[in-house]
């Protein structure tokens, strides 16, 4: 049963803690209306940004003070407000609440939830808009931020503090990327964000649910601003959301943050900005549109050890046009982070899958935060590959080629199937060590081709479960010994003549059989 | 906005007709403030208390602002 009296205590103590006292307070009148936007005669002291507070409790942004009006944008409820309703200044900006608590929330970019669960309980805001950490705050980038994708952490390392790029066509795979590198973080202390800006309800809610199955929503708050939103609340979320990583950032911890995507973003600002009679420069975006955007990244940072040590980095995500990374927002925000990742439609659909453009991605300071293992390996990987693919493209219209060609051929095109990995199949620091060990070594020439994604992932299974303490004895801050170089062969070989040889079929029950075993 | 630069007239609105007493110190504040004259208003809509405008700013101590905060809040 429902305690009523206690429900009416709560009550009169809700009224009994609303401050009484009418403090003096700027006002105006609406005196037009309409896409959103309203124009308000008055309200001589409000300054830029202010949040402003319409009559029935809606809320506005203050963003174009003019002569003889000001003009702002309304949050909710702009089929409500009429000609000639008062609206008055608050003396503040808008607040983004912060805490712990929003960790495993949904919630839309003014802090309230929007999961229908509990109220959020916190006391803390911070304000949306904030200055970027000072040039002496900063530290250096030198611990890696690992995606568990081989391609990604093997030639585009991603340091904490970070700024890289995710750029690419629809449907290339940008979103998985970031929903694999925030899955990978699990049990490696960092605390996630991921905003979403102009979304689709539907594929957010996909996202959601795949984070809630993955046990990852434990360390993630998810700021949401769909399609339907009002347009401010889209230009608001990447902000509330940085406002949230910094409270976290400040502390001293390391906080991942994705935009998906700004271009949404810049196309939301556009629109407020055209409604409010901005002059509109190229691709009908207002002349502020750069700083937009830099002004939000110059707020990842990776903060000195007198400053707490904190980090935020940030994963951006771009949508290009027929792949044209030349269009406005594109080179905007290429020219604003630390590096990008370039995702490649033709790629996509032949199955290499991340579609990871190697020669067009690059990572700026990233590598010297990369694992020492990783880049003694990896150094000669992304050399390796360009030069297959300018053999592949030359031979292309060859027929007749000599067996030193087609022995390159085979190798790179096997390296690029190693590079080849499912979505949610993140590989440990370990297992990457001895993935491109193997890639780069002879041994690779044993493999069949067109098997050679499917041998990586049964080495792995294949080591797992039998060869537990080779994984344990890779350090992956110490180079790798020629020793250890060796044993890894040993075992892959090992491996492949069980796995190729006439025994296969008994080996990979055997296989089997144990994996059953230690599940 | 007062284009003159004269001082602002006090728009103040009631819910009943105040006793002389207290015109005098609604005037007394409006004074204080920089406000001119003081132009009273009978609207039944506010329940009760007073609303001054003085200008741009707004004094708002009515029954019906306080009721629309309390049911905001709960």
């Amino acid at each position: 049963m429902i305690d009523v009296s206690a429900i009416g205590k709560k009550i009169v103590e809700t009224i009994n803690k609303i401050d009484e006292n009418e403090k003096e307070r700027s006002c105006g009148q609406i005196i037009y209306s309409g896409d959103g936007i309203i124009r308000i005669a008055g309200l001589r002291d409000v300054r830029y940004n202010e949040l402003l507070e319409v009559r029935g409790g809606y809320h506005a942004l203050a963003l174009n003070l003019e002569e003889d009006c000001v003009g702002a944008v309304v949050f909710s409820g702009e089929d409500k407000i009429s000609y000639g309703d008062l609206v008055y200044s608050t003396g503040k900006t808008v607040q983004m609440k912060v805490g712990e608590e929003l960790l495993g929330r949904i919630v839309n970019p003014l802090g309230d939830p929007m999961d229908g669960l509990a109220p959020l309980q916190t006391q803390k805001t911070r304000p949306v808009e904030y200055p970027a950490p000072s040039i002496m705050e900063r530290g250096k980038v030198n611990k890696p931020l690992q995606t568990g994708i081989l391609a990604i952490d093997s030639m585009i390392p991603i340091g904490r503090g970070q700024r890289e790029l995710i750029i690419g066509d629809r449907q290339t795979g940008k979103t998985a990327i970031a929903v694999d590198t925030i899955l990978n973080q699990k049990g490696e202390n960092v605390i996630c964000i991921y905003v979403s800006i102009g979304q689709k309800a539907s594929s957010l809610a996909k996202i959601i649910t795949t984070l809630r199955n993955a046990g990852a929503m434990a360390y993630t708050c998810v700021v949401c601003s769909t399609a339907d939103d009002a347009v401010p609340l889209q230009y608001l979320a990447p902000y509330s959301g940085c406002a949230l990583a910094e409270y976290f950032m400040y502390q001293g911890k390391d906080v991942l943050i994705v935009y998906d995507d700004l271009s949404k973003h810049a196309v939301a600002y556009r629109t407020m900005s055209l409604l409010l009679k901005r002059p509109a420069g190229r691709e009908a975006y207002p002349g502020d549109v750069f700083y937009l955007h830099s002004r939000l990244l110059e707020r990842s940072a990776k903060l000195s050890e007198q400053s707490g040590g904190g980090s935020i980095t940030a994963l951006p995500i771009v949508e290009t046009l027929a792949g044209d990374i030349s269009a406005y927002i594109p080179t905007n925000v290429i020219s604003i982070t630390d590096g990008q990742i370039y995702l490649e439609n033709e790629l996509f659909n032949s199955g290499v899958r991340p579609a990871v453009n190697v020669g067009l991605s690059v990572s700026r300071v990233g590598g010297s935060a990369q694992r020492p293992a990783i880049r003694q390996i990896s150094g000669q990987l992304r050399v390796n590959l360009a030069q297959y693919r300018e053999l592949a493209i030359f031979m292309q219209f060859g027929s007749d080629l000599d067996s030193e060609t087609q022995k390159s051929l085979s190798r790179g095109a096997k390296m690029t199937d190693t590079l080849k990995q499912r979505q949610y199949l993140n590989y440990s620091v370990q297992d990457m060590v001895i993935l491109l060990i193997i890639s780069q070594s002879d041994l690779v020439d044993k493999i069949p081709e067109k098997k050679m994604t499917a041998f990586c992932e049964g080495l792995l299974d294949y080591i797992h479960v039998n060869q537990a303490d080779l994984s344990a004895s890779i350090d992956p801050d110490q180079k790798v010994s020629d020793s250890l170089r060796q044993t890894i062969l040993k075992v892959a070989e090992d491996y492949i003549n069980c796995s190729m040889g006439d025994d296969a079929e008994a080996c990979s029950a055997a296989g089997a059989g144990s994996a059953v075993g230690a599940v | 906005m007062n284009k003159k630069n004269e001082l602002p007239a006090a728009r103040v609105i009631v819910a009943r007709e105040p006793d002389e007493e207290t015109i005098e110190k609604i005037r007394h504040f409006v004074k204080a403030r920089g406000g001119s004259d003081i132009q009273l208003v009978i609207d039944q809509n506010i329940i009760g208390g007073i609303v001054i405008y003085i200008g741009d700013i707004v004094y708002d101590g009515s029954i019906r602002s306080r009721l629309e905060k309390i049911k905001r809040s709960i």
